[in-house]
């Protein structure tokens, strides 16, 4: 009788189990599966394109940022390639020269005056490169250069007193010589025009060593 | 009997007890594995952003940095206005770029010749050179000419043979209208400035001013 009792219970046991295990069982099982195979393919493929996109961005910046480094560079070495931007403030330079373009006007005398004030003289040139800077720079107005003759019969000198050598042909039936748009031209020394000073090339200073010339 | 219904019984133990077995594990797995991908999304996320915010940061910049030196190089060039060849017109009205007096048309020309040059460029315009009549257009025409720091041709010169000035059309210069600084010797032209009237060789190079008279159709 004992025996059977508990074979009994155990039996209601077994029963019990396998009621509560089969149906939820199945449905979730069914859940779980479908759960596993979405988890499993999904976040594979996510993975790969994370990974893609994220080389790409990565190999993007450190080209930009090589290019970057690179730009950096260049721009300080340029700076020292041309080594005449010690001409005083309101200057201009051109090869080793220092030139000066006055915004006022006076007669040719004046104009001198004024260049030797700046302790320069009036603007002579050695070639035809340096002649061609001035043209393109000045703008339209016409401005005295130290190019002078006592009169129309007399050869031409600079204010240094060196004789021109005819580089380029002066038109025009002045003493004083100006720069215009088609080239050197003269006319009398009272009228009143611009001018352009230069300082000789003792005055610049080579980038690498700053040496004083006085 | 007795022994034959226990085997049975316990065969159906095991069968189930296999199945509950496998169950847990499944469950166990599948729990674990969301939660470390939803981790790893979630950092893979941040790290695609802020990469991205990087590459456009450095984009704009490399973009500045290439852009500053070409600013630098760049210069204006100065355009030259063509003035349009004007036909006459019933109403008195001055051509595109000239400027209006009274019963004339002025213009400025944008470069430099000498005296008989200017005189030929301003008969292809239909004009001649400025020829002043009176103080009054004389101010007029120096007011235009501020903040101009140049000289112009007008049409006047020095006839060396009756020692004189004369204008263009023949008159002759009174002394009232206007002085003129500087030489009267042959070959001389007059230059207008906007304070000044000068003298100067009429084979320099100078700007000059056309006139234009308006007339009735």
């Amino acid at each position: 009788m004992g025996a059977a009792k508990i074979e009994e219970a155990c039996l209601g046991m077994l029963k019990i189990d396998l009621t509560a295990a089969d149906c939820p069982q199945e449905g979730e099982m069914g859940k779980k599966l479908q759960a596993k195979c979405l988890s499993v393919v999904s976040p594979a493929k996510l993975l790969c394109c994370y990974r893609v996109v994220i080389v790409v961005l990565i190999v993007a910046v450190v080209a930009l940022s090589v290019a970057l480094s690179v730009r950096k560079e260049k721009p300080v070495m340029e700076s020292c390639e041309p080594c005449y931007a010690t001409c005083p403030s309101g200057w201009i330079g051109f090869g080793s020269k220092c030139f000066y373009f006055s915004e006022d006007v006076g007669n040719w005398t004046f104009s001198q005056s004024s260049c030797m004030a700046l302790d320069s003289h009036l603007a002579l040139f050695d070639s035809l490169e340096e002649l061609n800077f001035l043209k393109r720079y000045k703008g339209p107005s016409n401005h005295w250069i130290g190019l002078h003759r006592a009169s129309t019969e007399h050869p031409w000198i600079w204010t240094d007193n060196t004789k021109y050598n005819n580089m380029v042909l002066t038109r025009g039936g002045g003493e004083c010589a100006y720069l215009s748009e088609s080239g050197i031209r003269s006319g009398r020394g009272y009228t009143r025009r611009k001018w352009i000073c230069n300082k000789p090339n003792s005055y610049t200073v080579q980038c690498p060593l700053v040496v004083d010339p006085g | 009997m007795d022994t034959s219904r226990v085997y049975g019984n316990v065969k159906t133990f095991r069968s189930p007890g296999h199945k509950q077995a496998s169950f847990p594990s499944l469950s166990t797995d599948a729990c674990r594995c969301p939660h470390w991908h939803h981790l790893a999304l979630k950092l893979g996320c941040a790290t695609l952003i802020l990469l991205l915010l990087t590459l456009i940061g450095l984009s704009v910049f490399v973009r500045f940095l290439v852009q500053k030196p070409l600013i630098e190089k760049c210069s204006m060039a100065a355009q030259e206005n063509g003035t349009e060849p004007t036909g006459r017109s019933a109403i008195l009205e001055c051509p595109r770029h000239w400027q209006p007096h009274r019963n004339k048309c002025l213009i400025i020309s944008q470069i430099s010749r000498p005296w008989a040059e200017g005189l030929v460029a301003c008969s292809m315009k239909e004009a001649t050179l400025l020829i002043i009549e009176n103080e009054e257009e004389l101010k007029f025409v120096q007011n235009i000419l501020k903040g101009r720091q140049q000289l112009f041709f007008i049409g006047l010169n020095y006839v060396q043979t009756e020692m004189t000035w004369k204008w263009i059309n023949g008159s002759v210069l009174k002394p009232n209208i206007l002085r003129i600084t500087g030489s009267e010797v042959e070959n001389s032209c007059a230059l207008i400035s906007h304070t000044e009237v000068f003298s100067d060789s009429c084979s320099s190079d100078n700007h000059w001013i056309c006139q234009k008279t308006l007339k009735h159709v």
